[in-house]
């Protein structure tokens, strides 16, 4: 068996995990799929976008009972400290 | 066209399978290093790496993350892949 | 501009077969003269029409016509309209394009003389009839606009009346009208020319007749009186020049212009002659004059359908003149020449190699080389003259250059063989003349940068781990010596693996460090893929009725896996998805393979990452997911226990669980969580029962009882003084009431699983066993009392569902106090403990 990086992510499928993605933006869910373009589905998912606001660093989250995130944007997967 | 690829294929994989498993600095596009073991790589540049550290630009820029868990790197982000 | 696009499309068209083919070929063969002879099949014959006596009634006889016409630079309109041709039948086009070049730039020059005389104070011109190109309209218009409305020409002498009658009336042409509505042309700059349009009005719809091309020379006071919608959107109200010498009457005329051009289609010479009289516009009466020459009779159907008819056929042979440059004629030439002289004609087929990849095959032809050169030199000889002109230098550069590529051409072929032998059964690409042919399905998927050759990534451990557990399959001795042996061992229980320890529950918290100590998060996760691939692999089995051997599966649960500090398997159901695909891997695994399963479950409880996020002691504020995870495996993972239990498992079987959860694991710490106790009252209740019902049927042998009254006392020493410790605190059951991922609708903390526990608890043990327990859960018995008591008090004050609520909780309370309570003859109600009668 290969341990090529995407099965790597494969293991964490029906996992909690955490995608990093463009624009100051991130998501944390339950991938529920993906596929080479790293376009990802996520279940619960929780989508964090931050901001600067008067140099302060703002963070704005909205919920999502299931997303697809396309590919283009992710930057980064990985597993959520917290659980 | 096939002997260029096949040059340049012996070339780098050369290296980055000599660097599975060591200590490498991998950049983004958009400017953030991240710094770890290399776990994996693949042809799309697509990278795993365990133990990582986020800086921006450079590792004496401070520490911004440290991941607990392995990192997955998207390929098509990856601006270059340094060895340590 | 559509004004062009209308000229297009109608008459202008008969004039562009000579245009086009004298340019085209020009620019298509680099000057060298063409044959067209054959291309066009004659069509180009029409610029030899010497009967077209529209020319004639059009432009007047005495008109000298070239045969080079240059629209785009406004050559006069006498030159630009068809006229028979000096030249003989036979004549090349070509040469004719060039013949024609000088008249062609004598005309552009005299065009580019601006007509100045026209619009000066000075004596009209008298250079008629001399008929005016759109584009020169159009400067003039533009001069004009330059000079300025109020600095109007002089009036002209009145012009003599006009003959509507000559000039047939259609009806309106609704795409015209369509377009002058559309971008107004430039302002009307003979603005006093307005109120001729009445009679104006007539010609234009001539246009559509396929004239467009003396529509060009109509003068703007045309189309501004035909059309006065045009001018109405720029100008409503037209200027009146100062210069006009009987304003008042123009003045007056003008107003009711709108009107009387919308009802008077049909012609009104007295007023049309009494306005023209009182023209100012020289232009005017001179272009007026020029029409009636051009226009003195109508064109009769048959004319004009002659005439849509060529026009039809010329813009069927023009739709693609001119779309190749000379480069993509030599591209052909060059893939043409290609065809012939390769040894198969099919391998430089671009469509062929396609089709040959798909079936695999191909044919190889001989041929000779000067017979190509030859072939190929009739075939395209034309180009330099060839047959026809015998250019000897050109044939013998020819030979040299199909030399050249017929030898290019045979190596090639044998290329591709020698590639196509190699990879002969691998999905390789094709090259042919027009490229590689690729086979490879890359659209699905991006573009892989970097050809990466995976070393062997299996870390040293893990290898070692499957050799490990290849030898380490041992033979399992009788149960219940199994069991009575390593029952002497439970104080030292050390024994066997090193990962063994007494207690190290709370060195389990952190799961990560669990993952850890059985081969890493990762190495746990890729089991659970091979274990999942093995299911699916098991389950199409089934379906399709093969044999299901599950040899494969069993190892890649690694229960027997002692390498690692914790189980593999166990840590498998620290993940969710290892939870859920627990009942299909149970369905094709044995007895025994549960049994065994089981054992390491139980023997591993304490690094359970369920069992430390759903005791109160490690997880005090359980996450929303946690509870959701605890759910979980209580609905998947417990069933799975409690049906093997219950289904086909022996007495010495569950003793052996038992035994194991017992010397394996810290009990106190287990009970403290809901998934421990729950799995503990399972085992001794699933004990107590096959206990009460072995009366009947098979008497328990005197080892196995004794056995079991070990196990107890274990048990029970392991739990003395700290079963109390099983009600988890009130901060712990409000916070998993409160959960807010909490499915249940209930808004209590629901402790039936812990009466439970100690019905079965005290069921399962003597008198002395009993009366310890009530000893120390004696608060928590009448703690619970107290509250049902408190609840009907609450009920009394109040009303409706929240009473019928309160008293469903209080008798809920008693319920399951009762099931510890019964247990040993008694019962608890309406706030006191009575005996059980």
């Amino acid at each position: 068996m290969s341990e090529t990086p995407l099965n790597l992510l494969k293991l964490n499928l029906d996992e909690r995990v955490y995608v990093k993605l463009r624009g100051a933006r991130s998501m944390a869910g339950t991938l529920q799929a993906f596929d080479s373009h790293c376009n990802i589905v996520l279940s619960d998912a929780v989508e964090t976008r931050y901001e600067l606001v008067d140099g302060e660093l703002r963070s704005t989250e909205r919920p999502s009972e299931m997303v697809f995130v396309r590919g283009d944007s992710v930057t980064l997967v990985t597993t959520p400290e917290d659980e | 066209m096939a002997t260029v690829t096949d040059s340049a294929d012996s070339v780098s994989s050369q290296f980055l399978g000599h660097i599975i498993g060591k200590p490498v600095h991998v950049k983004l596009h958009s400017g953030m290093l991240y710094s770890g073991t290399l776990e994996s790589i693949d042809g799309f540049m697509n990278v795993a790496l365990s133990s990582t550290t986020e800086h921006y630009e450079n590792k004496e820029n401070g520490l911004l993350h440290r991941y607990q868990s392995d990192v997955f790197l998207r390929g098509t982000q990856v601006l270059y892949i340094s060895e340590v | 501009m559509s004004f062009f696009g209308k000229r297009s499309r109608g008459g202008a068209k008969g004039r562009h077969p000579q245009q086009q083919q004298g340019g085209g070929a020009g620019a298509g063969a680099g000057g060298e003269p063409l044959d067209f002879e054959e291309t066009y099949r004659g069509y180009g014959d029409y610029g030899q029409e010497d009967g077209d006596y529209l020319n004639d009634e059009t432009f007047g006889d005495n008109a000298e016509l070239g045969n080079d016409f240059d629209f785009g630079h406004g050559v006069q309109q006498q030159e630009a309209v068809p006229q028979p041709p000096q030249q003989q039948p036979h004549v090349s086009y070509v040469q004719a394009a060039q013949s024609g070049i000088h008249t062609a730039q004598m005309d552009t020059s005299a065009d580019l003389k601006p007509m100045a005389s026209l619009w000066s104070t000075g004596p009209p011109a008298v250079q008629q009839p001399h008929i005016l190109s759109m584009e020169e309209i159009e400067r003039q218009q533009r001069q004009m606009q330059q000079q300025g409305f109020m600095q109007a020409p002089p009036p002209p002498p009145p012009i003599h009346p006009m003959t509507p009658q000559g000039y047939p009336v259609p009806p309106s042409d609704a795409p015209y009208q369509g377009f002058m509505q559309g971008p107004p042309p430039p302002p009307p700059a003979t603005a006093p020319n307005a109120p001729t349009a009445p009679n104006m009005q007539q010609f234009a719809p001539n246009v559509q007749y396929g004239m467009p091309g003396q529509q060009g020379a109509y003068p703007p006071a045309f189309n501004q009186g035909a059309f006065p919608g045009m001018y109405q959107a720029s100008s409503p109200a037209p200027v009146q020049p100062q210069g006009a010498p009987d304003r008042g009457e123009l003045q007056s005329e003008l107003q009711p212009q709108p009107q009387s051009q919308s009802q008077s289609q049909s012609p009104q010479p007295e007023r049309e002659q009494r306005l023209a009289s009182g023209q100012p516009a020289q232009l005017r009466t001179r272009l007026q004059q020029q029409q009636q020459q051009q226009r003195r009779e109508p064109l009769s159907p048959e004319e004009q359908q002659r005439l849509q008819v060529r026009h039809a056929k010329v813009e069927k042979i023009l739709k693609h003149a001119g779309l190749m440059t000379p480069r993509d004629k030599d591209f052909i030439t060059r893939y043409q020449l290609s065809q012939i002289v390769t040894e198969d004609p099919y391998d430089e087929d671009f469509y062929f190699q396609v089709y040959k990849i798909i079936q695999r095959g191909g044919v190889v032809g001989e041929s000779n080389k000067g017979l190509i050169a030859r072939a190929y030199l009739e075939h395209s000889g034309h180009r330099l003259g060839g047959r026809y002109k015998r250019a000897d230098i050109a044939l013998q550069r020819m030979q040299n250059q199909v030399e050249k590529a017929v030898t290019v051409a045979k190596e090639r072929p044998q290329k591709n063989k020698n590639k196509l032998e190699e990879e002969a059964s691998g999905a390789g690409g094709r090259e042919g003349v027009l490229g590689k042919v690729s086979t490879a399905m890359n659209s699905k998927t991006p573009r892989r940068q970097l050809q990466i050759p995976l070393a062997n990534l299996r870390s040293n451990s893990e290898i070692e781990a499957s050799e490990l557990e290849a030898s380490a399959k041992v033979p399992t001795p009788g149960a219940l010596e199994e069991v009575t042996q390593s029952l002497d061992n439970v104080e030292i229980s050390q024994k066997s693996r090193v990962r063994r320890r007494s207690s190290y529950a709370f060195s389990s918290v952190d799961h990560n460090s669990v993952l850890g100590r059985s081969g890493g998060r990762k190495f746990v996760l890729s089991l659970i893929e091979t274990v999942y691939e093995e299911v699916l692999e098991l389950e199409a089995n089934l379906r399709s009725g093969k044999e299901t051997n599950n040899q494969k599966l069993w190892d890649a649960l690694h229960v027997n896996d002692d390498v690692y500090e914790v189980c593999p398997f166990v840590s498998m159901l620290t993940f969710d998805k290892g939870v859920k695909i627990m009942p299909r891997i149970f369905n094709f695994l044995d007895k025994q393979q549960k049994l065994k399963s089981l054992q390491m479950f139980f023997s591993e409880l304490s690094h359970l990452n369920i069992i430390i996020i759903s005791s109160y002691k490690t997880n005090p504020t359980p996450s929303d997911a946690q509870l959701k995870k605890i759910d979980l495996f209580q609905t998947v993972f417990l069933k799975i226990i409690v049906s093997f239990l219950s289904s086909s498992s022996n007495f010495i079987e569950i003793m052996g669980l038992l035994l194991h959860l017992i010397k394996n694991n810290n009990v106190s710490f287990i009970s403290t969580s809901k998934i421990g106790l729950n799995l503990i009252t399972v085992l001794i209740s699933r004990a107590a029962l096959i206990r009460q019902d072995t009366n009947r049927s098979n008497v328990l042998s005197s080892p196995e009882i004794s056995t079991w009254n070990e196990i107890y006392d274990k048990l029970f020493t392991a739990m003395e003084s700290k079963i109390v410790a099983v009600f988890p605190p009130a901060e712990y059951t409000d916070r998993v009431v409160h959960a807010a991922g909490s499915t249940a609708p209930t808004k209590y903390y629901d402790q039936a699983y812990i009466w439970q526990f100690l019905a079965s608890l005290a069921l399962s043990g003597k008198l002395n066993h009993q009366r310890i327990i009530i000893d120390e859960v004696r608060d928590e018995i009448f703690g619970t009392i107290n509250a049902a008591e408190e609840m009907r008090e609450q009920a009394k004050n109040t009303q409706g569902a929240p009473a019928d609520d309160l008293l469903y909780r209080r008798d809920k309370l008693y319920q399951d106090l009762n099931l510890f309570l019964n247990v040993m003859g008694l019962i608890a109600r309406d706030g006191e403990i009575a005996e059980l009668k």
